[in-house]
């Protein structure tokens, strides 16, 4: 192993793993692991597919390390992207989606809140959470619903009652917003 | 679907929130604009914030994962391929580790002459047409020209980059790298070499990213390997190659 290697960039671990080797996929496992695990229990809601989803990405991450590019964003926007999409994908065989809402409504009904949502507000810091409660509130729901329920921008528009396009563009106009926000707290860069 | 409806969508792509078949249609549409390419990344990036998650994965996972990696090749180094190539005088029994792989070796051992002093590398930053589509009509054309040699360049690890590369006889030569090498920070580069028995001469150097990258290649070049090094290339590499692929017949 580069003796570095907890040192070096995100890239240059990414090149290393090119090159077999397994202490780089433990520096980015060490790196981004609690994130990509959290963002899939998150989304799935269960802790079992959220490992599955965490050793899928890795493992992806292992035989195709060039579809990382760092010209094209983070490591860690690449490896979370890819969990939230094997994650969705879980979500919407149909077994999981009703055992999610079955553990939804139990969980609602008993305790009145939600259990991921407590261990989401915990890890995320409290500048993203001001950033994100500047949003208008319609533009927060939508994203949420559709980032961490794993939901269609036309299911939001059902849940909402909402029209789609009203809904697809508050999810476009959210996010712009957000980075924005994020930016003007030093958080990823000034955006577009 | 139109610029404007597939901008519309890019939110909700961001968040895998379309159906199929849109999503499909995104993505054609995001191959040919860098703009809206640019602000799906954008989207993730922010997106990947709201997933902020300091706790660490939950212990056991990582070891799963390191099980499932003993099947992978092994990291190949130079030192131990170069006893295979030198039969004469092997150092100890030659360990033939995968079918395909031998030949590698010989570029290697190459390469190790060039070190030895003949510096006759010949150092040409490639000359890159301004045009991407000539660049593309050149190669289309290349590609159909039946006295084509054809080039697959595979890892000496086994690692499937699977780089192409296609020599006219007159030498002109294209190399098919988009998306089939990880891309390099900026201080470092690609680079490719053409080798006939000892000699090894530098073809080009290729960048961080290489896409499609014409270059002219002497016709008793019998092999074509690239590798990385600092920015701006070397005159003789030190490194194994990335990848490597013998000239075929046409």
């Amino acid at each position: 192993m580069p003796p570095l290697l907890r040192d070096a960039s995100d890239a240059s671990v990414v090149v290393a793993i090119a090159r077999y080797h397994q202490d780089a996929l433990a520096e980015a496992y060490r790196r981004h692991g609690g994130a990509v695990f959290g963002l899939a229990r998150r989304v799935t809601g269960d802790a079992t597919l959220a490992e599955e989803v965490v050793q899928e990405v890795f493992l992806r991450l292992w035989n195709d390390p060039e579809r990382f590019d760092p010209g094209r964003g983070s490591l860690r926007s690449f490896l979370l992207a890819q969990t939230h999409g094997r994650a969705v994908d879980f979500l919407r065989s149909e077994g999981a989606r009703r055992r999610r809402e079955e553990r939804d409504a139990r969980t609602t009904a008993q305790a009145g809140y939600d259990i991921d949502r407590e261990v989401w507000d915990l890890t995320v810091s409290d500048q993203i959470k001001t950033v994100l409660e500047t949003l208008p509130a319609d533009e927060r729901r939508a994203i949420e619903l559709a980032y961490f329920g794993g939901h269609s921008y036309r299911e939001v528009a059902l849940m909402l009652e909402q029209p789609e396009g009203t809904v697809k563009s508050r999810i476009r106009t959210g996010l712009k917003r957000l980075r924005t926000g994020l930016a003007t707290v030093g958080i990823g860069d000034s955006g577009q | 679907m139109t610029h404007d409806e597939v901008q519309e969508l890019l939110g909700a792509y961001a968040l895998d929130a379309v159906e199929p078949t849109e999503a499909e249609a995104v993505e054609l549409h995001l191959r040919s604009c860098p703009r809206c390419l640019a602000e799906v990344e954008a989207h993730r990036e922010t997106a990947s914030w709201l997933a902020h998650g300091g706790a660490p994965a939950p212990e056991g996972v990582w070891d799963r994962i390191a099980d499932r990696l003993e099947d992978a090749p092994a990291p190949v180094e130079l030192a131990r391929i170069l006893p295979w190539e030198s039969r004469e005088q092997p150092a100890s029994p030659p360990r033939r580790r995968r079918g395909g792989v031998e030949w590698v070796a010989g570029i290697a051992a190459a390469l190790v002459l060039v070190l030895g002093g003949v510096a006759i590398a010949q150092q040409r930053q490639i000359d890159r047409l301004d045009s991407r589509t000539g660049v593309e009509q050149a190669l289309a054309s290349a590609m159909s020209d039946p006295r084509a040699r054809q080039v697959s360049l595979r890892s000496p690890s086994g690692q499937p980059h699977n780089v192409k590369a296609v020599v006219l006889p007159d030498g002109t030569g294209y190399l098919i790298a988009e998306g089939r090498l990880p891309a390099l920070d900026d201080s470092r580069t690609y680079q490719l070499w053409g080798v006939n028995d000892a000699k090894v001469v530098s073809l080009g150097v290729l960048g961080s990213r290489p896409t499609i990258v014409p270059f002219h290649a002497s016709t008793e070049v019998r092999t074509l390997a690239i590798t990385e090094e600092e920015q701006g290339g070397v005159v003789a590499s030190k490194n194994e190659p990335v990848v490597a692929g013998q000239v075929t017949a046409a």
